[in-house]
């Protein structure tokens, strides 16, 4: 059972050296499934035939000798939030059950032409609100190395299917950290890039200013992989940027010496877990030993960071979600009239963290009060993108935890919506400053993965990479799977 | 702490098109105030002089040239078949004006 413990760059290079079979391959991913989805449900879709097909379209284009797609037989989960033509899309939400999208996201295009091998749509947060994967419709993710254990959210799925080795690679979305906080969590790397790197075409949005999809994966190169490939100008998103890609043998000669990395004082106060703090302060001394230098900076605006997210964030979904209204698609309640046609199917399929949240957003934008709220929190966004603007005239990049704490319990946080909103405290300025973010697995307590994030300037990730390449091969963390259940 | 009622949970509902109960009313009133007051922390900071951000790359109007861009022969009937309700001309609702 061990090729799916393989990175995409090792999968690729067994292909080509014909050490193993795509077929033979996507069947390891699928025996492991078996075994483990019923406890995790990291999936909402599974496409065994498709998958198996691709494979053999695979095995005999690579026994034909002609040149392969970059991608080829690399098995990949996508979170349930970006539209598959043909293939059950929900956004983890009951408003979408039965959706058949009659396009493919941007992103998924980009894919199928590199050759993947689509496995199936992960489970996550509906519509991507949430920070543990509780907010699912259709049942929480379990962390696979504790499945007491919150996966961490919104990318919950895609994240435990890539630590459990269900799939070698999975495609999440971040608004607020949904990508890195779950990778985080799961012990993965997630890669969460500068606003307009990917098209957005396709991702049923959340918070159109902050949204962008990313990859999830076993190593640091392997998300510069498939950055290359999911990156590009699309004319279906007027705010996606055209940029180089990145330079792969860069990350990969992981040469940090000279770089400067900044350590945000207001990232390391109390409520940073003191277990957390020492591992990810022993990273810092290890890059220091591979030759980055290192200095304390300041982001004076950081305690303002979550309110300004807890604003705009929910004020643009209260828009974005207008469009689920029982007519064109998913559920329908029916009524007398067309506005009880809107109210009880939105009523029926929105769960609670919706509702809450198209709630806020809708008073926020309200006549008399979006000049106090919406209108605020679009100025002291620009204060945050300042700080980080100063920051980055002194540092290459900055290091923080990726979470205050060690991945959760199930129903921990449940009790007061507050709370959950906290944990994302370290991953929103990204977000807010259009910034790109990596998160990577920096070490273990008590058996539970620890993640390190790396932050830098606009379309900066090459750097980022760079930095989490050098880590990753310093720290020479485990890459073992977790066991299967007899 | 800012009062939200169960009253304007119900204004709120009625323009998010939400059908919620009284209890649900309740509940969300108590969980919203306390939301708001945590984000009225921002107004500890100063921000008279302060341009707002839309969006952060600074870029400028993106357009197309407007012209009709063929779609598949099959587009139009994919988009119908997810309808809840349709006929041959397309979606079918409730009726708008009395």
């Amino acid at each position: 059972m061990e090729l799916p413990s393989l990175s995409v760059q090792a999968i690729l290079t067994g292909l080509k050296k014909k050490q193993f079979s795509c077929r033979e391959l996507t069947q390891s991913y699928l025996a492991r499934i078996d075994a483990l989805e019923s406890d995790l449900h990291a999936f909402l879709a599974i496409d065994r035939e498709g998958a198996l097909s691709q494979a053999a379209t695979v095995d005999a284009l690579i026994a034909s000798g002609d040149p392969q797609p970059s991608l080829s037989g690399v098995p990949i989960a996508l979170k349930d939030v970006i539209v598959t033509k043909g293939m059950p899309t929900t956004a983890g939400s009951k408003i979408l059950a039965g959706y058949l999208p009659p396009y493919d996201a941007f992103v998924v295009k980009k894919l199928k032409a590199q050759g993947v091998v689509m496995v199936g749509k992960t489970n996550c947060d509906e519509f991507a609100m949430g920070g543990s994967g509780e907010n699912s419709a259709y049942g929480p993710t379990k962390n696979p190395w504790d499945h007491e254990r919150v996966p961490g959210g919104s990318s919950s799925g895609s994240a435990a299917a890539v630590a459990a080795g269900l799939v070698s690679c999975a495609l999440g979305s971040d608004t607020g950290g949904s990508i890195r906080q779950p990778a985080g969590f799961c012990g993965i790397v997630g890669l969460k890039p500068t606003y307009g790197r990917v098209s957005r075409h396709g991702l049923i949005a959340l918070a159109s200013s902050l949204d962008q999809i990313g990859p999830l994966t076993r190593s640091v190169e392997d998300a510069a992989l498939l950055l290359n490939v999911i990156a590009g100008c699309d004319e279906n998103d007027a705010t996606s940027v055209a940029q180089p890609l990145l330079d792969l043998p860069r990350v990969r000669r992981a040469d940090v010496s000279g770089l400067r990395l900044g350590i945000p004082k207001e990232y390391f106060v109390a409520g940073l877990d003191p277990d957390v703090e020492k591992i990810i302060r022993q990273a810092v001394a290890d890059l220091e030993h591979l030759g980055a230098q290192v200095q304390e900076v300041s982001l004076p605006h950081t305690e303002y960071a979550l309110a300004v997210y807890y604003l705009l964030q929910p004020a643009e979904a209260s828009a974005n979600l207008a469009r689920y209204d029982g007519v064109r698609y998913g559920l329908r309640q029916d009524d007398e009239t067309l506005e009880g046609v809107y109210r009880k199917t939105r009523q029926r399929g929105f769960g609670d963290e919706v509702k809450r949240r198209i709630m806020i957003g809708t008073y926020a934008l309200s006549a008399g009060y979006y000049d106090a709220y919406y209108l605020k929190a679009q100025k002291v966004r620009t204060l945050i993108r300042q700080d980080f603007v100063d920051v980055f005239q002194k540092v290459d990049a900055i290091v923080t935890p990726t979470s205050p704490t060690l991945p959760f319990k199930l129903g921990e946080n449940l009790s007061d919506p507050l709370t959950m909103y906290l944990v994302d405290v370290f991953t929103v300025g990204a977000n807010i400053a259009g910034l790109p973010g990596l998160s990577l697995p920096a070490g273990w307590v008590r058996n539970l993965p620890v993640g390190l994030q790396l932050l830098g300037p606009l379309w900066s990730e090459e750097t980022l990479l760079t930095l989490g390449a050098a880590l990753e091969r310093t720290l020479n963390l485990s890459r073992s799977l977790p066991r299967l259940l007899s | 702490m800012p009062d939200i009622r169960s009253a304007d949970i119900e204004k709120i509902a009625k323009l998010a098109r939400l059908d919620l109960s009284q209890k649900e009313q309740e509940r969300f009133a108590l969980q919203i105030s306390r939301i708001l007051e945590y984000v009225e922390k921002l107004n500890e900071v100063a921000t008279d002089s302060v341009e707002p951000t839309n969006q952060v790359t600074d870029q400028v109007n993106i357009q197309r040239p407007d012209i009709l861009q063929a779609q598949e022969e099959t587009a139009r009937n994919k988009i119908l078949d997810n309808a809840p309700e349709k006929d041959e001309t397309g979606f079918r609702v409730k009726t708008v004006f009395q």
